[in-house]
């Protein structure tokens, strides 16, 4: 499978309008298409539509997290900002710590280290995201040797202290990655990315593959960190109750779009889009007396094709309450009257059920007391 | 108290270990669980707990270096009360051939490296039919395509002659539910089965086995690592730590009363709905999970143990107590309770 980026954007579009206040980031009709090519040749080709202009604002201090299943275009979105990729259409506006205000998508090479160190990136899984032939001081201090921040001793004396505020000895600095365990390397990678003073950073499922208990830990962290650092994050991923833990805003995808956005509470009590409704309802519930999974009807039929959606909302062919317009008309993200946005015809009629707090965890009846 | 009838599976001290070049790995040190008749039981814990290798230690297809060193796993198919000890039978032998894949079947968690990418899923169910049983072709596809139609499958009769590679992977796992009900089990054990999916995909296949099982009549041994789905699908559940079974109960009691602390913090890890707003933060277990060449004497949890006692923990080996019935746990703080 050959996949290669689409022609690159046109440059010399029109001027951004200035960012609102607040906003580290504003992102606007991001597209990120990939041909493929395949067969005899390679002749035949697909446009896949992995982000398919989607918007969205990310504010300073805030964690927002971009949710849905595989194939939504989550990752790619988080690619493109760190310009892993390079958008084949739509703006990434970002405001740098000078308080000037560039479009990522449009930005030369050149120009990319700049960014670069404040905008960092953690991934999913700490086993192949760190290069097993480098000593943690390496791993950690190599961005900042890169750049020109620190060297000798005084890089020395940073990484030791990256390692103590991620909660790990300083003193386990000339070892290896092999041995740490699954989560102190994800402790290095968070080390690694926070060395450079980002400003937002952009965790790609950066506890999925963690045990439960160590995925405590590391949620905790990003927590402390964030509140110490005023960091910004854009947290990607697609378990719903870590998410719903720890994002102050949601924006759910479905096959290259964002369906609904807003703030974590009102999302999950009181969901306006069918899917993100559907998404709220196959999460298994960890108690027994609420048994979900069994009782209510599952979503049916699978994830759209993205080098091929159905035609007009492109959640249609699964969605219970579709009607005629939902087939030809695509529907448009739009302000309901909460402020929150949803991209469905019918989200003022529906009344769609969320979950209900969880007493045990809002402590009402704490069970420690007992 | 009226006798229950005898368990289709009882595990009793089972021990799995992996002779490697860098040491002795005891991956399942003495686990005792049972599953009774027509109910599902969640094996659950974290990765290295041996939750894994339990199961295949049942059907006896423990990679090697490993082998069941210890044990024994009464398989009482017919409730006759002269089971036939698994552990005992040669793993290459015909008496455990006859019974994997016909009284016990298993589902692994990615479909993708557990079916034949070169031959029809049609086919590849169909072999287990033909060694099982003594049906003519026409009858053995006929039910290869009943059985693609009850795990839903659309289009059974088409989709016999599909491959992996042009299914999905909800799809996939259907297939591979198929292939392990085709000879009507008696039990299903289930690794991880879900585990790859998305959460909607999940949900139609945590459906689709509780329903399967009840239609059946048969019982499931689930092993997940995910709290939510033991709350979910679980009759009993069985928890393990570092080989060693901590707990085991009815599904209910573990979530509102777990007595051993692994349990307790392992639920308290978990974030419920609300509780960061709340203003709780998740429990948190120091450390993690050991090292399986450095295990930690006595007690395995000791030194993750907010509760462990010095001079104790880290010394004995605690006993399993029976707390109340079918309600086991293997801490000396539970013991205590029992005795006081």
């Amino acid at each position: 499978m050959a996949e290669t980026t689409l022609e690159t954007r046109a440059s010399g579009a029109e001027a951004a309008p200035p960012m609102a206040e607040g906003n580290l980031l504003e992102v606007r009709d991001l597209e990120m298409h990939f041909a493929e090519r395949s067969g005899w040749l390679r002749r035949s080709r697909r446009v896949v539509r992995a982000v398919d202009g989607i918007s969205f604002d990310v504010r300073a201090g805030e964690t927002l997290g971009l949710v849905g299943e595989s194939g939504c275009g989550k990752t790619t979105t988080g690619r493109c900002l760190v310009r892993t990729h390079a958008p084949t259409g739509g703006r990434l506006m970002y405001r740098g710590g000078d308080g000037r205000e560039v479009d990522l998508a449009a930005l030369p090479h050149r120009d990319l280290p700049d960014y670069r160190r404040q905008i960092r990136m953690i991934f999913q899984d700490p086993f192949s995201s760190l290069n097993p032939r480098m000593t943690v001081r390496d791993i950690i201090g190599e961005p900042l040797r890169v750049n020109g921040v620190a060297r000798g001793a005084e890089l020395d004396d940073r990484v030791a202290d990256l390692l103590v505020r991620v909660g790990l000895r300083p003193q386990h600095r000339s070892r290896f990655p092999h041995a740490f365990s699954g989560g102190e390397r994800q402790r290095i990678v968070i080390a690694r990315a926070l060395s450079l003073d980002p400003r937002l950073v952009i965790a790609d499922e950066a506890v999925s593959a963690l045990d439960v208990s160590v995925r405590a830990q590391i949620l905790e962290l990003m927590v402390t960190l964030q509140r110490e650092r005023g960091l910004t994050y854009l947290f990607i991923s697609h378990d719903l109750s870590v998410v719903e833990y720890l994002c102050d805003r949601v924006a759910v995808m479905y096959v290259g779009k964002v369906v609904e956005l807003g703030p974590t509470e009102e999302l999950f009590t009181r969901p306006q889009h069918p899917y993100t409704q559907a998404l709220l309802a196959a999460v298994p519930q960890p108690d027994p007396t609420r048994r979900n999974i069994l009782t209510q009807r599952p979503l049916e039929g699978e994830v759209a094709d993205p080098a091929d959606p159905p035609p007009g909302c492109h959640f249609h062919p699964r969605c219970p309450f579709a009607r005629d317009i939902c087939r030809t008309e695509e529907p448009a993200l739009r302000p309901t009257a909460d402020g929150r946005r949803v991209a469905c015809h019918f989200a003022e009629e529906l009344s769609l059920p969320g979950l209900a707090v969880d007493d045990d965890a809002a402590g009402l009846s704490d069970p420690e007391d007992t | 108290m009226v006798e229950s009838p005898p368990p289709l599976l009882d595990v009793r001290d089972l021990r799995t270990h992996f002779a490697t070049d860098t040491g002795m790995v005891t991956a399942v040190d003495g686990a005792s669980f049972s599953v009774p008749r027509g109910k599902t039981v969640c094996v659950v814990g974290e990765s290295g707990c041996g939750k894994s290798v339990t199961g295949r230690s049942i059907l006896r297809i423990v990679d090697a270096p490993g082998r069941v060193v210890g044990g024994s796993i009464l398989w009482d198919r017919d409730g006759t009360g002269d089971p036939v000890d698994l552990a005992t039978l040669d793993p290459g032998g015909p008496d455990i051939r006859k019974i994997r894949g016909d009284e016990i079947a298993m589902v692994f968690q990615e479909p993708m490296t557990s079916l034949s990418p070169v031959h029809t899923i049609g086919s590849q169910i169909a072999e287990s039919v033909r060694l099982h049983t003594d049906l003519d072709d026409d009858a053995v596809r006929g039910r290869v395509i009943e059985v693609l139609g009850q795990v839903g499958m659309p289009r059974p009769e088409s989709r016999y002659d599909a491959y992996t590679f042009q299914l999905s992977g909800g799809m996939r796992q259907r297939a591979m539910i198929a292939m392990a009900l085709v000879c009507h089990p008696r039990l299903l054990i289930a690794d991880e089965p879900t585990t790859a999916l998305d959460v909607t995909t999940q949900a139609q296949i945590l459906r689709l086995m509780v329903q399967l099982q009840a239609e059946m009549d048969m019982s499931v041994l689930f092993i997940t690592h995910d709290m939510g789905v033991v709350a979910q699908i679980a009759d009993e559940v069985v928890v393990m730590y570092l080989g060693t079974v901590v707990e085991t109960g009815p599904t209910e009691q573990i979530f509102t009363d777990p007595r051993h602390p692994y349990t307790r913090a392992l639920l308290q890890a978990i974030p419920r709905f609300g509780q960061r707003r709340a203003g709780r933060a998740l429990s948190i277990i120091p450390g993690s999970v050991p090292d399986p060449y450095r295990r930690p004497g006595g007690c395995p949890f000791h030194p993750r143990c907010a509760q462990a006692r010095p001079g104790t923990c880290d010394v004995v080996e605690p006993a399993t107590v029976t707390v109340a019935e079918r309600r086991d746990v293997r801490c000396v703080l539970a013991a205590e309770e029992v005795h006081s």
